[in-house]
């Protein structure tokens, strides 16, 4: 067999507006992925529609997908843990691995939008401490501990959930100890060789006490030929970033200059793939994962771009599908 | 008077995995009988007989394998859950499932020992339970939470306001429900049905000031149907001693008496169809309240033949002979 990376894809769930169109169509984009081969399958998770986004329960769609797919993992990308019971959240989070038998993965991250945070009656400014803070009742759920002084547990237990959890954040080290996995993706205010340098520390730290390898997704957008709803799309993405204060770097004049700062890999396949090179080197343990969506991409639009990368991108990088059982070759 | 026929589960079961599988079927071969809603208790770790901490999840999975039958929720303990999250967990589920949510909520007053794990104090229940419930309401409006912020709830919840159920104990609750719009879910299997359900059925309606909408209540029944009473009583026997300690520690009986006097105080319609039938018309705070009956068929020790055995025989043979018409 070979070393092969897994291969997946991100849908932030966006829409323009609200419509139960949206969930129907994310669902049918997992079938169509599972279907192409794909390993896995990523959801965000935006509250009161920022930046468009219009799922908020990561862990209710995915339990809908879980019934009509068999294989294709399930991920978070990312959940505001900040913005969650960490009690509430585990609970959710075992019942769903139950439910798809352990196909969950479950990526955490501190968010951003300063309005959310002000909804959710949190400070943005305390994010980080609650990231923490609820990290670690997250993971003394997960790992069984008594909650109660009567001694009682999480039910139900799902076997394995613990080593399932990835972490967005630029504190790799933090990352490395916990023996989390490692969910990064282009910054805007770094040269493309940040993330090769980042992954380098995140692997240098790790302990491995845990019993598990370092592992990670590397999260990039992809829109093969972009055209004028996609810029403004993402000239729309670019305006609010900056007018919460998450888009600190020059607003560039050139479209296709704004899209490399932003990492939106586009252009001619030969180009995207060597695009893709350049990134960190990618093992068995580590999933490449491309949203392939703006605001304002038709769903025929998704699918067309996951078999592009399913049949001219992937298989360049030295991806191959897994089979399904009992296929002959 | 017509009435809508749902079944309640807790969640029982020794292996949490396959009491989900068990749970989606069920509400597959009751959406097949003509049930018009499936309801799922929640029950929060270990310490509880229940297996499900989180329906809204379970029944996104339901919803997948249904396209009629309600997904209710009876109850969620309100004061663990955070408004917000709850509100968009539900409006997801809405959306998913074209509208079909019902939202049952509960102040965890048998949930006692939790409260310290989910950082919340037993004493203050009932005033987060208003709290908590009033802004869910709200953001199910449309509203927002202000002063605090102007944003508004995603995705907008169209008409799930209006299918808000409140589960409480006291006279004071149920006028409070009715004072706030909400349906009424009666039933703990401790509330006699002429001293305490039958009061809190009155009190809710005389509060009832509403005219855009009629009040409703729900009436959970232990219902268990078998080819005759002795049959009924075997496969209940042993949960109902199991339950008997606890009955007592509890001072909800006095003593341990005989099984028939057991099954009479939980209030446990059982034996033939027609036996079923007659005691369900005698039941004083069933017929003349329910707009939805809400039945539980299973015990801790119940089979999943048996539950859906007990689905078919209500669905055919007892629910009809009480005015229930199912759907077209």
């Amino acid at each position: 067999m070979s070393s092969r990376f897994s291969l997946g894809f991100l849908s932030r769930v966006y829409s323009p507006g609200f419509e139960p169109k949206v969930y129907r169509d994310t669902v049918e984009l997992f079938k169509v992925a599972e279907e192409l081969g794909f390993d896995s399958g990523w959801v965000a998770q935006h509250h009161f529609a920022s930046e468009n986004g219009r799922l908020p329960s990561p862990l209710v769609l995915l339990a809908a997908i879980a019934q009509r797919t068999r294989r294709i993992s399930l991920g978070t990308g990312i959940i505001v843990l900040p913005q969650e019971a960490p009690l509430r959240l585990a609970e959710d989070a075992s019942v769903l691995d139950l439910l798809s038998n352990g196909r969950l993965e479950l990526g955490l991250g501190a968010g951003f939008d300063p309005d959310t945070f002000t909804a959710f009656g949190r400070e943005p400014e305390a994010r980080h401490r609650d990231y923490e803070q609820h990290l670690q009742q997250l993971i003394h759920a997960l790992g069984n501990a008594p909650l109660t002084d009567s001694g009682s547990r999480l039910l139900p237990r799902a076997a394995g959930l613990g080593q399932r959890i990835w972490e967005a954040t630029s504190r790799v080290e933090r990352v490395a100890e916990r023996g989390h996995g490692l969910i990064m993706a282009p910054n805007p205010h770094l040269p493309p060789e940040a993330g090769v340098e980042l992954v380098k520390r995140y692997r240098n730290a790790w302990t491995g006490d845990n019993g598990t390898p370092p592992r990670v997704t590397r999260v990039q957008a992809l829109i093969p030929n972009p055209d004028a709803a996609t810029r403004n799309d993402i000239q729309a993405y670019v305006q609010r970033q900056q007018s919460i204060g998450v888009y600190k770097a020059p607003v560039d004049d050139d479209f296709d200059a704004t899209l490399r700062r932003l990492g939106i890999l586009h252009g001619p396949v030969e180009q995207i793939i060597e695009q893709l090179q350049q990134g960190p080197s990618l093992t068995a343990n580590d999933h490449l994962v491309l949203q392939v969506q703006t605001a304002s991409t038709p769903l025929r639009e998704a699918i067309r771009a996951l078999e592009i990368i399913r049949e001219q991108i992937a298989p360049a990088l030295g991806w191959q599908p897994t089979l399904p059982q009992g296929t002959l070759t | 008077m017509s009435f809508k026929l749902g079944f309640l589960s807790h969640a029982f079961g020794d292996d949490p995995q396959q009491v989900y599988r068990d749970l989606i079927e069920q509400f597959e071969v009751a959406e097949a009988l003509g049930f018009d809603g499936g309801w799922i208790a929640q029950h929060h770790l270990s310490n509880g007989f229940g297996r499900l901490p989180s329906p809204l999840v379970l029944l996104a999975a339901v919803a997948e394998r249904t396209r009629h039958i309600e997904l209710g929720t009876g109850v969620i303990v309100l004061p663990f859950e955070d408004p917000i999250r709850l509100a968009e967990d539900a409006s997801v589920l809405d959306a998913l499932s074209g509208g079909r949510v019902q939202l049952g909520l509960g102040s965890g007053g048998a949930n006692l020992d939790n409260f310290s794990a989910f950082g919340r104090d037993a004493v203050q229940r009932q005033v987060d339970f208003s709290d908590h419930q009033q802004q869910v309401q709200q953001l199910l409006d449309g509203e927002a939470l202000m002063p605090h912020s102007a944003l508004t709830l995603q995705p907008p919840a169209t008409g799930l306001s209006s299918r808000l159920w409140h589960s409480h104990g006291s006279l004071e609750g149920a006028a409070y429900t009715a004072s706030q719009g909400n349906g009424l879910l009666l039933g703990t299997a401790t509330h006699d049905p002429l001293t305490v359900q039958k009061p809190l059925a009155d009190a809710y309606l005389n509060a009832w000031t509403r005219t855009d909408r009629p009040p409703k209540i729900g009436v959970v029944r232990a219902i268990f149907p078998a080819a005759d009473r002795a049959g009924a009583q075997a496969e209940l026997a042993v949960d109902i001693e199991r339950h008997i300690p606890r009955l007592q520690r509890e001072g909800l009986i006095d003593q341990a008496v005989d099984l028939q006097e057991h099954l009479r105080l939980m209030n446990v319609h059982h034996g033939h169809p027609d036996e079923v039938i007659a005691s369900l018309q005698q039941d004083p705070s069933l017929l003349p309240y329910a707009d939805y009956v809400i039945a539980v068929v299973q015990a801790e020790s119940s089979t999943q033949a048996q539950i859906l055995k007990r689905l078919e025989i209500i669905a055919r043979d007892i629910a009809p002979a009480l005015g229930w018409r199912g759907r077209e």
